[in-house]
């Protein structure tokens, strides 16, 4: 996601500068990477569940883990509130387990496939010693397995554990026994069930008491196989006085079927402790007539476990097919603090239904939601939130602003912000408002020399301005751009 | 079958039981569809309970008290209030002469298949009815006091309303129930261009009562609806004005305050849906919430892409008291149109502590303070409605 | 204070006062005596801790008083809530008095009246005479009597909303009017009517104590006193001609002094 755009994407000369004069840049990361994979057959089952936990070698709690999971799974429904419209999923279609052929574990970096090697340079994310990342740890999961973890004897050396999922399992079976399922239950919701029954891999990051992590930390997913779903698993406990920075990359292959992708994010705050996890979602999005894409089902959230931690979501989501998504908090630990920034941009068919949940357990906790949602072309973006204020939240307060911006008539934007509160001593605020790019601004900016294009990209990146600022410095420059790309020849 | 679904199912055999003249169609409407599960949607967070606790085949209309007051302090008005009977309407002392246009005659209200409830339930009963069909540019102000005079009854007034071009009708009711009661007021409205309706609602009713009402308003251009409504008491309150601006260009704004004390359940669902370009909304619910209340408001508005340079805003306030009481608001806004300005805001509070100290620092004691805090929030609402109705809400 | 006009009983004093909100400390140790008969400036640049020794003193719930003690007459506010403190005869002019929709700026012009009256002995006016009482106040602050019939400070302009503050204290007839920020905001003939109002219900038996970050104010009511106030103390005490200096030199000189002797206090530099 650090990758630079090439400038000339960016400032592509534009013929015309009408409405509807869609002319989308094409999705950069669409390639396939030619790898033999080692898959399972198609179709869930008990035995599937099985299959799964064996190839990992797993201890049995996780394997009853999956089990129960998946005998909960099978008792539900799929939801079907969200402001979201797409054919009903074949389960039975779907690969549960893919996996680049190559050993198991590497010692090196040296001896992963080259072609992995050179498909996430193509990303944007070197993974060898020479290139990578100077600042940031990398956790790079292709398909269903992490393929390589940068930095890992540094980051060891502070006490920080930074691994794939799996690794963490053979590893640290004590901490992921104790801390996975108790934030997001197995029977949370239908996608959290499957996830909790067929997860593959993900990662996994421990900051042991009084640590401040020495470097940002991120994991880069890349969907490649077409009929693969990825359930991906992320787990992250930041102990007394720890404090974290988490970043998210994402992106796949152009097919012009959907792929599922329903990951669980769980984050354990104890006392003191701060984790802030930042997502820049590029998922194939489907062409411009809504054919392909990833189904984004994922469900994050985090428990600020112990007084005066603090947790903040901030999300860029410009990809996917469906997004249904909404990173919450739970604050249990009083002064606890919960944030969700959140910039959604929907263009052509994408639908985007996502939002929050800030749930006040307890005295003066406080939470801050900002959502900015975008929609152009034919898309649907919504918001969907739930503020509750418990009845031992004394003192809690929470502010909400969510604005939209609609760019052409065809585009929806839906807001649905749910407050319920039991307590009087207590402030719940929310205000949204929906606004345009209207001629007049568009024509100031223009008199003054700024190119069409450029006018417009300054003022939606000067619309999600409140969510950038909370995002690390290299991935607001790239959400920007990113932006830009995605709505260019959109507005007119 | 659970529980609940099968109380619900007895208790609407029981009330068509008790009301085996009601017209055809509305009996099988209500029974194909039942009364709504807490896993609806729009019934997520409202108990029937209070309902279910009627007895429905205790249910009966009861006769009116005439009305004490005029509401409108002058001019000519015309004044109605609850027969003997319990089922008609019948002139009070001092009425202006009832205007042309105007029948109190039995009314059937027109069913479509996605009624909501207290229309279906409006439906299955014979009255009062009111029907009013008033000419271009007639002018009528009218009062309505619809208070049974004893406890178990069954109120159901229909109010069809025709508003020709450029007419206008002030309409305030006072409703009130004594106990062990049902209401469920039903409005039809059709304002043609230029039309005016103002309606204010006082709504009254005891501790043991049920109240379902609403409202379907259809407006053309320039018109303009201006609904407030002030509900106090009750078990169970609901509300469900739907309005409907068909061509744009019009105007409406609505009032809800609700004053949520005891065990009340206090619920506001209104609906606002543009079908043209220009329309304006101005929409303020407010709720007191103090004791064990509990405070409900969805309120939706729909912006379609037809509907260019919508103006519409809304803002729900809660004033949450108590540890006991509860809120649940949720503003909804669907908008598939660039040029508009939509705005909505939600806020729940309890008495700002800035205000609170203004006025101590003023002298005035923490007791007094409250109380005028409390009665100026209430009074953005009340001062809309003429001032002698405002007046009896205590 | 100075010795000349010390015979005149103190009406308020301040003696090493320290708050803190949030458990920041704000107020770091002030202390002030005023007289009856006496003006008094406070000046300070903004976060100097000049506002919150005017909530301090009227009892705003929001600041926790950590040392120190107020006496007002002669009597510790401590445990004076601050409706108890207003009927005594303690007032404070806000400087953002707050909108309160809703609740109407006559009715409550005349419960803050009678809740004084009450205090002072006096019979409570009826709505009758209540407007009599009122209508030459009214003339004092010159405002529009459509105000009184408007939601308290709700849609006011600054000004206004400054107006509305000193009628209030016309009606409270206070024995200590601190006025917070009065003059900001305010364009030159509102700043003009709001310094007669002080002017005139200025007597030789109670006291005003201005917060103000400008001399203007000054202009047009001459102070006895005039406090430079930093870091949440009071750094020098002098008269009239040292709001001069300030307009002339700004506060930076003051936060040299600050560093040098940073304990300095009123009565040292008195």
């Amino acid at each position: 996601m650090t990758a630079t755009t090439p400038s000339n994407a960016v400032n592509a000369p534009v013929a015309s500068t009408s409405v509807g004069d869609l002319v989308s840049q094409p999705y950069r990361y669409g390639f396939v990477t030619d790898i033999d994979t080692e898959k399972i057959a198609k179709g869930l089952s008990e035995e599937v569940v099985r299959l799964i936990s064996a190839k990992k070698n797993e201890p049995q709690f996780l394997l009853d883990f999956r089990l129960r999971a998946f005998r909960q799974w099978q008792r539900m429904t799929e939801p079907d509130w969200a402001a979201v419209g797409y054919p009903p999923i074949d389960y039975q279609d779907i690969v549960y387990y893919a996996a680049p052929k190559q050993q198991e574990k590497k010692a090196s970096l040296d001896e992963v496939d080259p072609k992995l090697l050179e498909t996430f340079d193509k990303l944007g994310i070197p993974l060898s010693e020479q290139k990578r990342l100077s600042n940031v740890a990398v956790d790079a999961v292709f398909d269903s397995v992490s393929i390589a973890t940068t930095y890992k004897e540094k980051l060891a050396e502070h006490g920080v554990i930074f691994c794939s999922f799996s690794e963490a399992v053979e590893e640290h079976p004590e901490l992921i026994e104790r801390y996975l399922g108790s934030v997001v239950p197995i029977a949370d919701n239908y996608f959290a069930a499957l996830n909790s029954a067929v997860f593959s891999d993900g990662s996994f990051v421990f900051i042991p008491k009084g640590v401040t992590c020495p470097m940002d930390l991120s994991t880069y997913f890349r969907i490649n196989s077409g009929d693969t779903g990825q359930f991906e698993r992320t787990l992250i406990v930041a102990e007394e006085g720890a404090s974290v920075s988490y970043l998210e990359g994402c992106t796949a292959p152009m097919f012009d079927t959907n792929q599922l992708h329903a990951a669980v994010v769980e984050l354990v705050a104890l006392d003191d402790a701060s984790i802030k996890y930042s997502t820049v979602q590029n998922w194939y999005a489907g062409d411009e007539n809504g054919k392909g894409g990833i189904y984004n089902f994922v469900t994050k959230r985090g428990l600020c476990k112990g007084p005066r931690s603090h947790i903040s979501w901030t999300q860029v989501e410009t990809g996917s097919s469906i997004t249904w998504k909404y990173p919450s908090c739970v604050l249990a630990g009083a002064d606890s603090v919960g944030e969700f920034y959140s910039v959604a941009l929907t263009n052509n068919c994408q639908q985007a239904d996502t939002g929050t949940k800030m749930v006040h357990v307890g005295e003066r906790t406080r939470s801050t939601i900002v959502s900015k949602g975008i929609s152009a072309g034919r898309s649907s973006n919504s918001y969907r939130g739930l503020v509750q204020l418990g009845p031992k939240a004394r003192g809690a307060r929470n502010y909400s602003q969510c604005d939209s911006m609609l760019i052409g008539d065809q585009a929806a934007a839906n807001t649905y912000p749910y407050i319920r509160s039991q307590q009087p001593q207590s402030a719940v605020e929310h205000e949204a408002s929906t606004c345009r790019i209207s001629e007049d601004q568009l024509f100031y900016l223009q008199s003054r020399g700024i190119a069409f294009e450029e006018a417009v990209s300054m003022m939606v990146s000067g619309f999600c301005r409140d969510v950038f600022n909370q995002l690390p410095l290299e991935f607001a420059a790239e959400a920007d751009k990113l932006l830009a790309l995605k709505l260019e020849g959109s507005v007119g | 079958m659970t529980a609940a679904l099968l109380q619900r199912g007895s208790w609407l055999e029981g009330l068509l039981a008790a009301h085996p003249t009601a017209p055809e169609n509305s009996r099988r409407q209500l029974q194909e569809q039942g009364l709504p599960q807490a896993r609806q949607e729009d019934w997520r967070f409202t108990d029937l309970g209070p309902l279910l606790a009627l007895d429905p085949a205790a249910l009966q209309p009861r006769p009116g008290l005439e009305s004490p007051l005029a509401l409108f302090p002058d001019g000519d008005v015309v004044r109605l209030h609850l027969d003997d009977r319990g089922i008609g309407l019948q002139p009070t002392v001092g009425s202006a002469p009832l205007p042309e246009g105007l029948s109190l005659e039995p009314a059937q209200s027109l069913l479509t298949e996605n009624a909501l409830l207290p229309a279906r339930l409006n439906g299955l009963m014979s009255g009062p009815c009111l029907q009013l069909s008033l000419a271009p540019a007639a002018r009528v102000r009218l009062e309505l006091w619809l208070a049974p005079a004893g406890a178990d009854a069954l109120l159901a007034p229909r109010l069809l309303l025709n508003l020709a071009e450029g007419a206008q009708l002030d309409l305030a009711v006072r409703l009130s129930c004594r106990g062990s009661s049902l209401a469920l007021p039903w409005v039809e409205a059709h304002l043609a261009a230029g039309a005016g309706l103002n309606e204010a609602w006082l709504l009254q009713g005891d501790a043991s009562d049920v109240l379902l009402g609403g409202c379907s308003v259809q407006q053309a251009q320039g018109s303009r609806y201006c609904r407030s409504s002030v509900v106090q008491g009750w078990a169970l309150a609901r509300q469900e004005p739907q309005v409907l601006q068909s061509q744009g260009a019009a105007h409406t704004q609505l009032r809800d305050l609700a004053i949520t004390t005891a065990q009340a359940v206090h619920d506001l669902h209104s609906r606002v849906r543009f079908e043209g370009p220009e329309g304006t909304l101005d929409q303020l619910q407010k709720a007191l919430v103090d004791e064990s209340g509990h405070s409900i408001f969805n309120g939706s508005v729909q912006v379609p892409q037809l509907a260019q340079r919508t103006d519409a805003a809304q803002l729900s306030r809660h004033l949450l008291l108590s540890e006991r009481a509860k809120v649940d608001t949720k503003p909804e806004l669907e908008i598939v149109a660039d040029d508009v300005r939509c705005t909505h805001g939600a806020t729940v509070s309890s008495l700002a502590d800035e205000e609170l100290f203004y006025l101590r620092s003023r002298g005035i004691d923490r007791a007094t303070g409250a109380e005028l805090l409390r009665r100026g929030f209430c009074a953005e609402i009340l001062r809309e409605l003429p001032p002698l109705l405002a007046q009896e809400v205590a | 204070m100075t010795e000349s006009v010390s015979a005149s009983p103190a009406l308020l004093e301040v003696i090493d006062l320290r708050a803190c909100v949030a458990d920041q400390e704000i107020l770091c140790g002030v202390s002030l005596t005023v007289r009856a008969g006496e003006i008094h400036a406070v000046m300070g640049r903004n976060g100097s801790g000049k506002s919150t020794l005017s909530k301090v003193i009227a009892g705003h719930p929001s600041y926790t008083v950590t040392a120190g003690s107020i006496c007002f007459n002669g009597v510790d506010v401590e445990e004076m809530s601050p409706e108890e403190r207003s009927r005594a005869g303690l007032f404070l002019g806000f400087q953002y008095p707050v909108e309160i929709p809703g609740v109407s700026n006559l009715e409550f012009l005349r419960v803050a009246t009678n809740a004084r009256r009450q205090a002072q002995g006096l019979e409570e006016l009826d709505t009758f005479s209540f407007e009599d009482h009122l209508q030459q106040r009214l003339e004092l602050v010159q405002m529009d009597p459509s105000f009184l019939e408007r939601s308290l400070n709700e849609g006011f302009s600054g000004g206004e909303k400054k107006r509305n503050e000193i009628l209030q204290m016309a009606l409270l007839e206070p024995v200590v009017a601190i006025l917070d920020e009065t003059d900001s905001g305010l364009d030159i003939d509102a700043l003009r009517i709001v310094a007669e109002g002080v002017n005139q219900l200025a007597g030789s038996s109670n006291a005003t104590l201005l917060i103000t970050h400008y001399q203007r104010l000054l202009d047009a009511i001459t102070p006895h006193y005039v406090h430079v106030m930093a870091h949440g103390r009071i750094l020098r005490t002098g008269g009239p001609e040292l709001a001069h200096e300030l307009e002339r030199r700004g506060y930076d000189w003051v936060d040299e002094e600050a560093g040098v002797s940073s304990r300095t206090s009123a009565e040292v530099s008195a």
